[in-house]
């Protein structure tokens, strides 16, 4: 601490809580929500957002009995809201692990606080874009035929197309999140079932807790585990996006056909993901009084990522729009034209107004620091991440090559319900998720308040 | 192996008269293909190394902090790289049929005819010099000067400059790899590609300055840093040559799957004939071998391991651009006196300018406000 106070104002390390933290504090902060009842507000939201959810809920139904004519999709939009919706949330998801994977490999210590709430917004997020495949099928009490079975009629799924490569990318990047998830809840499960005094709570936590007792011997397997498992979910971060960008990238289609996609779809989901965590962090943050924990500069380091994503989304916006001139390729010429001047062009201008002129506000450290503008930046990413995708699926597909076949996509009021009820229940799992476990990896943290590291060997 | 500077000199002057002899001897053509492979070898390793100075700015990272100095005395090696680059445009003539006459009349180049002319090509690498040097003197100039003055101003300058720093590497690798490289052949298009070099450029970069770190370590000076700098480097090496092949197969995959004209003719010629063999070789030297001797952790901190690893990246760096350049004319890869030739030139020199830079500023960056947090980096 005594070198800081040499330093410029600006190149101090701020610290990662704020005020007297102990571990003893710590716990009664984080692992009292969960055993206590939760306040009035909360069931207020959780009413809402579960009402919106089952109207989705209802729209979904409607859909299954009727048929997918109900939605807007037309030839030659057949792909319209339903796989916006899903790179939308599974791109969501990408923020999680980045935060839980990526930056503990790189040892960012202020990734503590804040990876068990945004892991947790992975898995709801990946459960929110399995549901649209799923009811895009049709049947969806047919999907298994999504896997490769052997069966009497000799029915086989095609490995070549990057459709069936998603359903092993995606199941298998919630299947990873899932166990790193509920890897590091197994420490903080065994406390609160020290804790709770609670008769039928008191099971639950000991089930769940796997017998976890705190030995060295466990924090030396669970310390192995961890590493693995971070380093096989920070594989899974690069290839689930470029995976369901392979979808498009694939195809002949103009505006599609780009070998920028794969790294362009990864740097977008993270960029989508960290608005969206940057945003409910502040609810949680606000509502249960976790200031001391997740500090200023918690998002205010999330907004610089945010930042450098929201660069490097211009970087990519640049690339295409270059190279629809450089290859003097007229279809992908025409598709660029569509994106800033056709039937959708506000939709294209607001993509990069959202994704890359606003966020620029975030060099200002006035910025980076006050609730009213992040939220503007994030709410702006979430809207303009999800027009990216309306704009590269529905304006690539509705001109392409045969003029004769051009149409005009609509969204049915069935597009849009199940689009909020992905939203309903997207929030609706993230406040259950609030209530019922530490947000707060308590363990991890525990280890990054002073004097926890031996400074010296 | 001893750096020594008159024999150093004797190599260099030797490949001077090879380059010149093939010049006349072996037809301008080979001499410009050889020539614009180590112009771009040379350069993405500069630019990878300025890469890395400033991200260390940008990210506030600490443990990189004891062997900043390796990278920025790399990253000079853009000074030299001046007068290459200068005479590397007398290539643009002779390889790239998009700044020649007959260009106007193809369809497809007339309309970017401008762009890949020699005017506007110049233009652009005049520009991106200025950038690249402009960003070497606020960092590595500035932190040269920190070693006498200790002013912690330098580290909050050079945080305010390094997203700027970004935005000249960034643009200027893309068009590194739109001009120098795929260049060549005009009619052809990824729009990854800037990536594609950007991944190759710092790859080297960090196999450059682990090596250098060897070296001087070697030789007594450096005694600071520890194995734990070294196995953060070695980290950056294994994960960054995962990045190289998951761009370089996005790039490949998506072309292969769509199997247009226009595109998979690039391929095709690199894919053909002798080329094939270099495919699988730089997929082993690129790929295969450094992500397997780098996996575990121990490996991470073996010097002696490091340090053929980082060779052989360095090599495998040269073996891709090599892949990139020369399919162009030839239908078969050749090494011969020529490129041989080249070779003693552009490696002697650049061995010279290092020698030279070797005893730039203190090995360590003894003024920078973090040295003392970067030293206590433990695992």
């Amino acid at each position: 601490m005594s070198d800081q106070l040499t330093l410029p104002e600006v190149l101090r390390e701020p610290a990662l809580t704020v005020g007297t933290v102990t571990p003893g504090s710590l716990d009664d902060q984080v692992l009292a929500f969960p055993e206590r009842r939760p306040p009035l507000k909360w069931f207020v939201a959780i009413a809402c957002t579960a009402l919106i959810a089952a109207i989705g809920m209802g729209f979904i139904g409607y859909t299954v009995a009727t048929g997918i004519g109900v939605w807007g999709n037309n030839s030659p939009v057949f792909w319209a809201f339903d796989i916006i919706n899903f790179v939308f949330w599974v791109g969501i998801g990408h923020a999680g692990t980045l935060i839980s994977a990526i930056l503990f490999i790189f040892r960012k210590r202020w990734r503590n606080a804040i990876a068990r709430f945004a892991e947790a917004m992975t898995i709801f997020a990946v459960m929110c874009a399995g549901l649209f495949p799923l009811i895009h099928v049709g049947r969806p009490w047919l999907a298994f035929w999504l896997f490769p079975y052997p069966n009497q009629r000799a029915l086989w799924t095609n490995f070549r197309s990057p459709l069936l490569w998603d359903v092993f990318a995606v199941s298998t990047y919630f299947a990873v999140s899932a166990m790193f998830w509920y890897l590091g809840l197994v420490p903080d499960i065994a406390s609160l079932r020290d804790r709770t005094t609670c008769k039928w709570r008191k099971p639950i936590y000991t089930v769940l807790a796997v017998g976890w007792r705190g030995a060295g011997s466990h924090w030396q397997h669970y310390e192995k585990a961890y590493l693995l498992l971070a380093g096989l979910a920070t594989g899974l971060v690069l290839s689930v996006h470029s995976v369901v960008s392979f979808d498009f990238a694939t195809s002949l289609v103009p505006g599609w056909h780009m070998t920028i996609f794969p790294p362009y779809f990864v740097v977008g989901a993270i960029f989508a993901g960290f608005a969206m965590v940057v945003m409910v962090l502040i609810v949680v943050r606000e509502s249960m009084d976790l200031q001391n924990l997740i500090t200023d500069y918690h998002l205010e380091v999330m907004n610089k990522v945010i930042l450098g994503m929201s660069c490097l989304m211009g970087y990519a916006y640049l690339m295409e729009g270059f190279t629809a001139w450089y290859s003097q390729n007229e279809y992908l010429h025409h598709t660029f034209i569509n994106i800033i001047s056709g039937t959708y062009g506000w939709a294209g201008w607001l993509t990069i107004a959202c994704n890359v002129v606003i966020p620029q506000l975030l060099w200002f450290k006035r910025c980076r620091t006050s609730y009213f503008w992040m939220i503007l930046v994030a709410v702006g990413v979430t809207v303009g991440m999800w027009f990216e995708r309306f704009v590269i699926i529905v304006i690539s597909l509705h001109q392409d090559y045969l003029p004769s076949a051009w149409r005009i996509y609509k969204p049915t009021l069935v597009d849009f319900g199940i689009l909020f009820g992905s939203l309903g229940l997207f929030f609706t799992l993230v406040l259950i998720f609030a209530r019922v476990l530490p947000v707060i990896a308590t363990t991890e943290v525990k280890g990054i308040l002073p004097g926890a590291q031996p400074k010296k060997h | 192996m001893s750096l020594n500077a008159k024999r150093l000199w004797g190599v260099t002057l030797l490949g001077l008269a090879g380059i010149l002899a093939v010049y006349f001897v072996a037809g301008p053509a080979r001499f410009w293909l050889n020539w614009v492979l180590w112009f771009v070898f040379l350069l993405t390793l500069a630019l990878g190394s300025l890469f890395m100075v400033a991200l260390e700015h940008l990210v506030s990272s600490r443990w990189s902090v004891p062997i900043r100095r390796i990278p920025e005395r790399l990253s000079t090696l853009l000074l030299p790289l001046v007068p290459v680059g200068m005479i590397a445009l007398g290539a643009v003539p002779v390889l790239y049929p998009g700044a020649r006459p007959e260009a106007l009349a193809n369809k497809l180049l007339a309309g970017k005819a401008f762009w890949l002319g020699l005017p506007f090509f110049s233009l652009r690498v005049a520009l991106c010099f200025l950038a690249w040097l402009l960003a070497l003197s606020v960092l590595v100039r500035g932190s040269l000067r920190q070693d006498e003055s200790r002013d912690p101003q330098f580290n909050v300058r050079a945080r305010r400059f390094a997203p700027l720093a970004m935005v000249f590497f960034g643009l200027g690798i893309t068009v590194v790899a739109f001009d120098w490289i795929s260049g060549l052949e005009p009619e052809w298009y990824s729009d990854i590609f800037g990536i594609y070099l950007f991944a190759g450029a710092f790859l080297s970069a960090l196999s450059g300055t682990l090596l250098m770190v060897l070296h001087l370590q070697g030789r007594g000076r450096l005694p600071e840093v520890r194995r734990d700098h070294l196995y953060n480097l070695g980290g950056f090496i294994f994960a960054f040559t995962v990045f190289w092949s998951y761009i370089g197969f996005a790039q490949y995959m998506l072309m292969w799957y769509a199997d247009l004209p226009e595109e998979v003719v690039w391929y095709q010629k690199r894919t053909q004939g002798g080329w094939l063999a270099v495919v699988i070789l730089m997929g082993l030297l690129h790929f295969v071998i450094p992500f397997f001797a780098l996996l575990t952790r121990d490996a991470k901190q073996a010097g002696r391991r490091l340090h053929w690893v980082a060779w052989s990246m360095l090599a495998a760096h040269l073996l891709d651009l090599y892949w990139l350049i020369f399919p162009v004319l030839m239908p078969n890869p050749v090494l011969s006196w020529p490129e041989l030739s080249f070779a003693l030139f552009f490696l002697g020199g650049a061995f010279l300018w290092v020698h030279r830079v070797r005893e730039l500023g203190a090995d360590l960056p003894v003024g920078d406000a973090f040295l003392k947090q970067g030293l206590e980096f433990r695992l």
